[in-house]
């Protein structure tokens, strides 16, 4: 069996930091629009 | 979790919001993890490729879902066609989103897969890698174009039209190791008439990652789709306030 440990890690650390990324975008952006929203209901 | 909307909850608008982030997203990252965990640890490496075949749990699985994704795109583009329905276009909006996230992960696990077992990064006459990143160029444009038109009407209809084109690669990204003979993509080991041919332990994990990344997707799906919600009930109050 060839070593292909770093490509197996690479593949995984690349694919979490990808879903992580947009987990973390789309929180910002819906904090930002819900302290729009507060702002408004002032 | 963080419950965004608990704060626009307080205001009038309160009736027509839902959080974003809850614990169907927090049980869907759990379930992810769980899988990757399987995966890691409780899954026999391939014995030519050695542990690098487990980005296969990851990869295959994304790609399901990005198919899966893009396919509701189409599929509501076309309701929102049909009936002229704000909803399923807002849902084709999410589910375009979501969808080139799972095609950026299928796009960047494939060619450090393929670096070690193909020797390569990149074969542009590969035609799975070529019409997958086409498809990725498709609901790029498809997000563009959504973000540069202002009108809600003209948005959802060109729109629709431009995600029901670019679903069609679909089907043909699928079926292009039976179309052409020069190609890097081994045949389908599970997704075939025959039986699967992986070991049960191997095919139990996938089966599992599927689920999990699947649930993942969907939960995705419903935090962008009530994100959409807030910011047009967000954009419509600029409105009113502008008209004032």
């Amino acid at each position: 069996m060839i070593d292909t440990s770093g490509t197996f890690i690479a593949g995984y650390v690349v694919a979490t930091i990808v879903y992580a990324a947009y987990v973390v975008s789309l929180w910002r952006r819906s904090r930002a629009v819900a302290r729009k929203l507060e702002r408004r209901a002032k | 979790m963080t419950s965004v909307s608990q704060s626009a909850a307080a205001a009038s608008v309160a009736p027509t919001t839902r959080p974003v982030f809850d614990w169907v997203l927090g049980l869907a990252i759990a379930a992810v993890a769980a899988v990757y965990v399987r995966a890691i640890y409780f899954t026999p490496a391939e014995a030519l490729q050695g542990l690098a075949q487990k980005i296969y749990y990851v990869h295959v699985a994304a790609a399901i879902d990005a198919y899966v994704a893009v396919s509701i795109t189409a599929l509501m583009s076309l309701v929102a066609l049909w009936l002229r329905d704000q909803r399923a276009d807002r849902l084709a909006e999410s589910s375009a989103e979501v969808g080139i996230v799972f095609l950026s992960v299928v796009l960047t696990t494939g060619p450090i897969w393929g670096h070690k077992i193909w020797g390569t990064w990149w074969a542009w006459w590969e035609m799975r890698l070529t019409l997958t990143l086409f498809l990725w160029f498709v609901v790029a444009a498809y997000l563009v174009l959504r973000g540069a038109i202002e009108d809600d009407a003209m948005r959802a209809r060109y729109s629709a039209v431009l995600a029901i084109l670019g679903a069609l690669l679909i089907p043909f990204i699928h079926l292009s190791v039976y179309m052409f003979a020069a190609r890097l993509h081994p045949m389908p080991v599970v997704l075939k008439p025959s039986q699967p041919s992986l070991p049960s332990e191997m095919l139990t994990t996938f089966v599992l990652s599927v689920c999990a990344f699947t649930f993942f997707c969907a939960a995705l799906i419903r935090a962008r789709y009530r994100y959409g919600i807030l910011r047009d009930l967000a954009a419509s109050l600029d409105a009113e306030g502008n008209a004032a």
